[in-house]
């Protein structure tokens, strides 16, 4: 695609986004498309920030995405361009409107990672205890952290990732990085509540777009201590089962978890030791996602202030 | 005491660490210790090394000037047990520190591959769907690669056990076509680094940039990992796992019969 031919793409709208560090713009010439992105990325609205857009890395404008919608004879109706108006590259074109989204959200999110150097971000799911309590629990993809998170959510824990816990390096505090969950595989049997239109967003195949606040009014969490460490491990057909490990031990599941570790270096340690300080540390293997959160409402209830 | 006997240039192997050895930590370790455990980090890597209590006052005594021997006398005496007992544990902690890379002198040795892994999907099995974008930025997925049979590839610019293989693959990659097979590598990363460490071997591929999460069907896998997707778009082999199984897979599609011990390069091939 041509600048000249970007140039007369009419717009339907526009928006600003500030995720962790990442300040970035995205705009689009379809109205469900723009619907979609709206609704997922509504925690991380910012009105345009002209000091932003001074900042390095593109002077000028922020990094923008512009999702196209154009009908043209060789099948790849949609295009995902990044980039600002006089310097833009191409991210993916494909005849699915699906898979410019699914582009979309991935590089947000890996680029809102990769730029944020301010919070030491670490792989897992995060909540609040219904005491306030923060609550981590680190684990590759495919460990059932979002199903986990979401589970917890419903059941009255606040609601602070289901991504990644963001360390405030300075004061050690969990803060909140809200995005919409997403939900893979069959959701529908385990949130049944969830219907189409109704807090869930189903334009990609496979995947439910949730707002924390669709699962439960409210659950968004602040900043907070870590006073639980819980690395998750689903299996199907596995009995439930919570055990305790320590601290040390804690720190390693953490640190393997650690998106910056590299940039971080020595001091990731040093953080991750105080982060766990205060905080009791546990494995757990589970099979069912009622049994997985009741172990974690049991493990949290009545802690003492 | 014993002087640091690491006048020799070469390091040597952690399985070589007897009794006379002078452990020390490299300067690039760094450690903390929570509740009378450390944690320690060979800065540079992601590999962290959590040591039990014992180990962390074991680890507190490789101090660049005590030989093994004599740390296995003092903590004998300092605990009243059995010299041998406390020999095996000095001996296996230093092996396994001095393997990890972090003492001076011994050499490091990467980590084995993942193990197998029992959940591998069955032959017959429908390959979950995946679409991802290629280098040239069009999305291709499990449906236009239907009526053809291909090598799906779990790979990484950034794994070393993929950069190993890269070569091997390059050269069984004829026999491959002889055989209307053809690769299709899931990968992560730039699409720089990807292209440079593919055409540094003449590695032809399809090369799909895993983005929105690793794809299904090799979730939870790490790399490399492959198995052989037939025309119907289902598993046509076992899962293959780690830099020595794929290229036997590889070998296999390729009509070709296992590598012999020893033959090729050098690699021992099961």
């Amino acid at each position: 695609m041509s600048p000249d031919e970007l140039e007369r793409v009419r717009w339907k709208g526009e928006a600003t986004y500030r995720v962790l560090s990442y300040y970035f713009g995205v705009r689009w010439n379809s109205a469900p498309i723009g619907d979609y992105v709206r609704s997922v990325l509504e925690p991380f609205a910012v009105p345009p920030d002209p000091r932003e857009q001074r900042n390095p890395p593109t002077p000028g404008t922020p990094p923008t995405y512009f999702l196209v919608d154009r009908r043209v004879s060789d099948g790849a109706r949609y295009r995902l361009l990044y980039g600002d108006d006089r310097a833009f590259a191409t991210m993916i074109q494909s005849p699915q409107r699906a898979d410019i989204l699914q582009h979309l959200f991935w590089n947000i999110n890996s680029e809102s990672t990769r730029r944020t150097g301010d919070l030491l971000l670490i792989h897992a799911g995060a909540v609040l205890t219904p005491a306030g309590d923060g609550l981590l629990l680190p684990a590759p993809s495919g460990s059932g952290k979002t199903t986990l998170v979401a589970g917890l959510v419903r059941q009255g824990f606040g609601y602070l990732s289901d991504e990644a816990g963001a360390i405030d390096p300075v004061t050690g505090r969990l803060h909140p990085y809200p995005k919409a969950l997403a939900l893979k595989g069959a959701p529908s049997e385990l949130f049944p509540e969830l219907k189409a239109g109704n807090g869930r967003r189903d334009l990609l195949p496979g995947i439910w777009h949730v707002r924390a606040q669709d699962i439960r009014p409210g659950s968004v969490g602040g900043p907070s201590e870590v006073r639980f460490v819980v690395a998750p491990r689903y299996r199907r057909g596995a009995r439930t089962e919570l055990s305790s490990m320590s601290r040390a031990a804690g720190v390693v599941e953490l640190g393997d978890n650690t998106m910056n570790l590299l940039f971080y270096r020595s001091r990731a340690l040093t953080l991750l030791a105080r982060v766990v300080a205060r905080a009791r540390c546990y494995r757990l293997e589970f099979g069912d996602l009622v049994e997985g959160v009741q172990a974690i409402e049991r493990l949290t209830r009545g802690r003492p202030r | 005491m014993a002087r640091n006997v690491s006048m020799k240039t070469k390091e040597i192997p952690a399985a070589d660490l007897d009794g006379d050895f002078v452990a020390e930590p490299r300067a690039q370790v760094v450690g903390v210790e929570v509740d009378g455990e450390s944690v320690l980090l060979l800065e540079g890597t992601r590999e962290l090394h959590a040591l039990n209590g014992v180990g962390t006052v074991i680890w507190g005594l490789f101090d660049g000037s005590s030989t093994l021997d004599e740390i296995v006398a003092d903590l004998s005496e300092a605990f009243q047990t059995d010299p041998e007992v406390v020999r095996n544990d000095v001996l296996e902690l230093a092996r396994l520190l001095g393997r990890a890379g972090l003492l001076v002198g011994v050499a490091r040795e990467e980590p084995p591959p993942a193990p197998t892994s029992p959940q591998g999907l069955a032959p017959g099995t429908e390959v979950p769907a995946f679409r991802f974008p290629a280098l040239d930025g069009k999305a291709l997925g499990l449906e236009d690669l239907r009526g053809s049979r291909f090598l799906l590839v779990n790979w990484s610019p950034r794994c070393g056990f993929c950069s190993r293989i890269a070569p091997e693959l390059a050269e069984l990659a004829p026999g491959l076509k002889q055989h209307d097979v053809r690769f299709v590598f899931l990968t992560i990363g730039e699409a720089e680094e990807n292209r440079e460490l593919l055409e540094s071997h003449g590695l032809d591929c399809t090369l799909l940039f895993q983005d929105g999460g690793q794809a299904e069907v090799f979730e939870g896998l790490g790399t490399p990992a492959a198995y052989l997707v037939d025309e119907a778009g289902k598993v046509a082999s076992e899962l293959a796992l780690g830099a020595d199984q794929v290229p036997v897979l590889v070998r296999k599609a390729a009509g070709l019969r296992r590598r012999r011990q020893g033959q090729g390069k050098g690699r021992r091939v099961s």
